[in-house]
């Protein structure tokens, strides 16, 4: 289910740890923290920031 | 004080400004013979390589081992070392040499850790030679991004020189003095970035100029004035268009750098934020608006290629610059599980 508004998801079989997908209902980006058993937060967003 | 924080420490108190780097290069690859590096040696360019491993799978590890100008104290106050690189970005580097040392890597591994030279200036000297050198699977760039954060992207980067040099008038009459001819030029820049940014809200997305230098002065009967001005690019802006669209008979353009944009879903990405999650944290993402060594090797080795490394950027080039020492450690940790991820 997607963290972010419960849509059924289809996890590729080849999914690997972190990586990140997106739920095809409302477009979220989701990481996958495990596999098993599958758990998936929201991923992280991009901040910007001065400097090297 | 551990091996890692005696290495920074003492890397730190060493002054290695832009091409003044040999004290300190010698000094990390003693330290890398010293702890068990299968090889360590100071290349061509002068930078310090250190690799462990004999794998296939090149994972290049680049930091840089020179800083900004200056020399403030040194010393570890409450568990921070402050001095100048121990942000910028020498804390990034030791994080590297110790993490590679720490890491349990694959047999298909082999690691190479660079502290190169002549980052902090334009010509980017210790990367460009590195870039001949190897031929990655993977890279991680050396630079302050904060013990939980990834950076994905940096912009890219133009400098102009302006110089104009003409006879005198009396400053009384209408003609243009060396300084008004510098002003016009630098509001022509200014409308042209405006006119870019006019629908950016994204500090990423936007084109930025600096005058960076003025100086002006009389030479007999002639005055004269210089003007140095930066440009940070974003993505999709090429320097040398911008150079052409700004380029007069008085401008030379140099230093472009291209942005940079990697794959958030890139295996450095996803093994670091494994490995961040794994230290207790919660993995975060960040552009930068400066440049760094990323935007000279990633066109060239265009392997996936992320930066990392402890400590807080707002620091780099400041009199205050500091890395909290609990940060580096927990850095190494982070860096060596991901090594062993990949």
């Amino acid at each position: 289910m997607c963290p972010e508004c419960d849509a059924e998801l289809n996890i590729p079989a080849d999914a690997m740890e972190n990586e990140i997908i997106a739920c095809p209902d409302c477009g979220a980006e989701l990481e996958i923290i495990s596999l098993n058993p599958l758990q998936l937060e929201l991923a992280p967003e991009v901040e910007e920031d001065w400097g090297e | 004080m551990l091996n890692a924080e005696r290495l920074i420490y003492d890397l730190v108190s060493i002054a290695s400004p832009s091409t003044q780097e040999s004290d300190a290069v010698h000094y990390l690859v003693d330290w890398m013979r010293k702890n068990g590096y299968d090889q360590a040696y100071v290349d061509e360019a002068g930078n310090a390589v250190g690799i462990i491993g004999k794998g296939n799978r090149d994972i290049v590890l680049l930091g840089h081992i020179d800083t900004f100008g200056g020399f403030p104290p040194v010393y570890i106050k409450d568990r921070t070392l402050y001095g100048r690189g121990s942000v910028d970005a020498k804390g990034a580097l030791c994080t590297f040499a110790a993490g590679a040392l720490q890491a349990d890597l694959p047999d298909d591994v082999r690691v190479v850790v660079i502290g190169a030279v002549e980052e902090e200036v334009a010509s980017s000297k210790g990367a460009r030679y590195a870039a001949t050198q190897f031929q990655p699977a993977l890279c991680i760039i050396g630079e302050p991004s904060g013990w939980d954060r990834i950076t994905l992207g940096y912009k890219g980067r133009l400098l102009i020189e302006w110089a104009w040099r003409g006879g005198l008038a009396h400053s009384a009459g209408v003609a243009l003095s060396a300084p008004e001819h510098a002003i016009a030029y630098w509001e022509q820049v200014r409308a042209y970035v405006n006119r870019f940014n006019a629908n950016i809200d994204s500090v990423f997305g936007q084109l930025d100029a600096t005058l960076q230098a003025i100086n002006s002065g009389q030479d007999g009967a002639y005055g004269w004035c210089n003007m140095t001005i930066g440009f940070r690019l974003p993505p999709g802006v090429n320097p040398q268009q911008l150079a052409n669209d700004l380029a007069n008979e008085n401008t030379h353009a140099y230093g472009c750098e291209v942005a940079v944009v990697s794959d958030k879903n890139n295996p450095l990405s996803r093994a670091l934020r494994g490995a961040i999650r794994a230290q207790g944290g919660t993995p975060r993402f960040v552009y930068k608006t400066g440049t760094a060594d990323m935007n000279v090797v990633a066109p060239i080795w265009n392997c996936p290629i992320v930066a990392y490394g402890p400590g807080d950027s707002a620091l780099d080039h400041t009199p205050d610059e500091h890395l909290n020492l609990d940060e580096y450690l927990q850095a190494i940790n982070v860096l060596a599980d991901t090594l062993a991820r990949l």
